[in-house]
């Protein structure tokens, strides 16, 4: 059924137009003055909607969002224009853009926690305008979506998780690979549906379903969970688990303690205090990864951290649905309160006094993803046997269980 | 590739420790409140816009008192003024105002005024006018002749 969607003609552009009105809709509405501050439309609609909604994206159709995301149609569009051949990106771009890309992501989400995104539209509207800026200006320097494959730090986010997803474009079978490789002529990635890489860079776009009949496939088959990652992607991963556990901490009745006893007992500001608790969010992560790396005798430090980004990648993403299905369960209730606030038929807002909940099936849905990754990275571990069980275990097992506790603790629905 | 179910013994040592390090962690922060000391409730520190609210309302309470608040509370008899956002009853602390804009933008623009010289009538009206319209506001009695 996924193949036979790939192969219209209005795939992915109907999407595409849908989600470009939706990221004009939430741009015009950031922009726009409100009643309350915390019941802006357009942050609503990012961040209690999109972003919780992401995560569950790339693990059932890996980075089939990249498909629907509305900025690369931006830059399509603006390539089609008439005018001189465009060069290949420059290899310093090729081969420095992901760790740009992460980099990015680092800095979008520790921007996320110390501005308050979720809570500032016009900050949100910025966010939005500047990933299309950045789609389009690249698209007009370099041939194809060098946004896409190599510099968007969403991008690099899905293609984590694309790795753990079921869902892959393929070959039909043995016979078709030759002419899906030729199908894949016009991919705008310049990836090939052969490439092992494949399921971390395609985007679902549909080009090669479109132009090589019956030879290339959707279809899902238990994912390869990788042994080791790149270095870069290794990083991004440590990164990612650092914000998800800040983020999940700053939901929790311990961030409000934290603060209390930093900024009245120790007599720090308000923004050191929660700089200080990011940045041991994530350099805490990316610490231990470095550390087991260096304290691997005989062995290459990159290899090393690869294998343990590996084995961190399957908790970076329980992590993150985990803290997404926290956030959805409040997404009715504050998207009641959006909605009647944008039509003025509410007589003002009252909050919740007390925000802190514990839901037992959610609480037992946490439980089970932080389990499940944490059984999963430990599975490779043992499958490897290259002789560091011991710290590529406690890698896993301190975020792991860091993040057990956090989920142990009664949570605001949003932010 | 053989496959054994050994336990990492170091792995297992680390995570401990590191169990034992969080478990303490937690419990030298549930000290942290400082609601009976004087300052600002635990909820106070959400925000950093929610702290100075609070340290506002604990200062300039006979300030508080004499604004409405137009965040919507004004539904609820309870609420009169905007102190009642921030504290029920002196010592005894609201959580409504920590996770309201309208009361700690509320707040922080009477301070601000105030402390440029205005006197509480005049930050009255220019609360007014700029926060009326955002939702039931609370009622509250004008301010004094004179003050």
């Amino acid at each position: 059924m996924l193949t036979a969607l790939f192969r219209q003609r209005w795939y992915p552009s109907a999407f595409q137009a849908a989600a470009g009105l939706a990221a004009v809709v939430a741009v015009y509405f950031g922009l726009r003055p409100v009643r309350h501050a915390e019941l802006n439309p357009g942050a609503a609609l990012v961040w209690q909607l999109w972003w919780p909604v992401l995560p569950f994206l790339g693990v059932a159709l890996a980075r089939a969002w990249c498909a629907v995301c509305p900025f690369p149609w931006l830059g399509d569009a603006l390539q089609r224009l008439p005018g001189r051949g465009r060069p290949l990106a420059p290899h310093f771009v090729r081969g420095f853009g992901p760790w740009f890309a992460a980099l990015s992501l680092l800095a979008l989400g520790v921007s996320f926690l110390l501005f308050s995104f979720e809570s500032d539209g016009r900050l949100t509207a910025v966010v939005l305008l500047a990933f299309a800026a950045m789609a389009a200006s690249t698209a007009l320097a370099w041939r194809g979506r060098v946004w896409c494959r190599f510099l968007c730090p969403l991008g690099m986010l899905l293609r984590l998780y694309a790795r753990l997803s079921p869902f892959s474009v393929r070959p039909a079978n043995e016979a078709s690979r030759g002419a899906a490789v030729r199908a894949a002529a016009r991919c705008p990635l310049l990836t090939t549906p052969v490439a092992a890489e494949r399921t971390a860079d395609c985007v679902v776009c549909g080009d090669c379903f479109k132009a090589g009949s019956r030879a290339v496939v959707g279809s899902f088959r238990r994912p390869a969970v990788p042994f080791a990652l790149e270095p870069v992607e290794a990083a991004a991963v440590g990164a990612v688990v650092g914000l998800l556990l800040a983020d999940a901490f700053r939901m929790t009745p311990l961030y409000l303690d934290y603060m209390a006893a930093v900024v009245s007992g120790l007599g720090w500001s308000y923004d050191l205090a929660l700089g200080v608790a990011l940045a041991l969010g994530v350099l805490a992560t990316l610490s231990l990864q470095a550390g087991i790396g260096l304290l691997r005798r005989g062995a290459a430090f990159w290899a090393s951290f690869g294998r343990l980004g590996a084995v961190l990648l399957p908790l970076a993403l329980a992590l993150h649905l985990a803290l997404s299905l926290q956030h959805l369960t409040g997404a009715p209730a504050a998207f009641t309160s959006v909605l009647a606030e944008a039509a003025l038929v509410a007589p003002g807002h009252m909050p919740p006094s007390d925000a802190y909940g514990t839901s037992l099936p959610l609480k037992l849905s946490q439980f089970a993803l932080v389990g499940g990754a944490l059984l999963v990275g430990w599975t490779l571990v043992l499958r490897r046997r290259q002789g560091e069980g011991a710290a590529v275990t406690a890698g896993l097992a301190v975020p792991a269980l860091a993040g057990g506790f956090i989920f142990w603790q009664p949570m605001a629905a949003a932010c | 590739m053989p496959m054994t179910l050994r336990f990492p013994l170091w792995g297992g040592v680390l995570a401990a420790l590191s169990l034992g390090a969080l478990a303490l962690a937690a419990a030298g922060c549930t000290g942290g409140s400082s609601a009976d000391d004087g300052g600002p409730p635990r909820e106070a520190y959400r925000s950093e816009k929610a702290l100075r609210g609070y340290q506002i309302a604990l200062r300039q309470g006979e300030l508080l008192e004499q604004l409405p608040c137009y965040c919507g509370c004004g539904q609820d008899p309870v609420y009169k003024n905007l102190l009642d956002c921030f504290l029920t009853a002196p010592g005894e602390f609201n959580t409504h105002a920590a996770n309201c804009q309208v009361c700690l933008e509320e707040a922080l623009d009477a301070d601000e005024w105030r402390a440029s010289g205005l006197s509480v009538a005049d930050v009255r009206e220019r609360i007014d006018a700029r926060y009326e319209g955002r939702g039931t506001p609370t009622e509250t009695p004008p301010v004094p002749a004179g003050q």
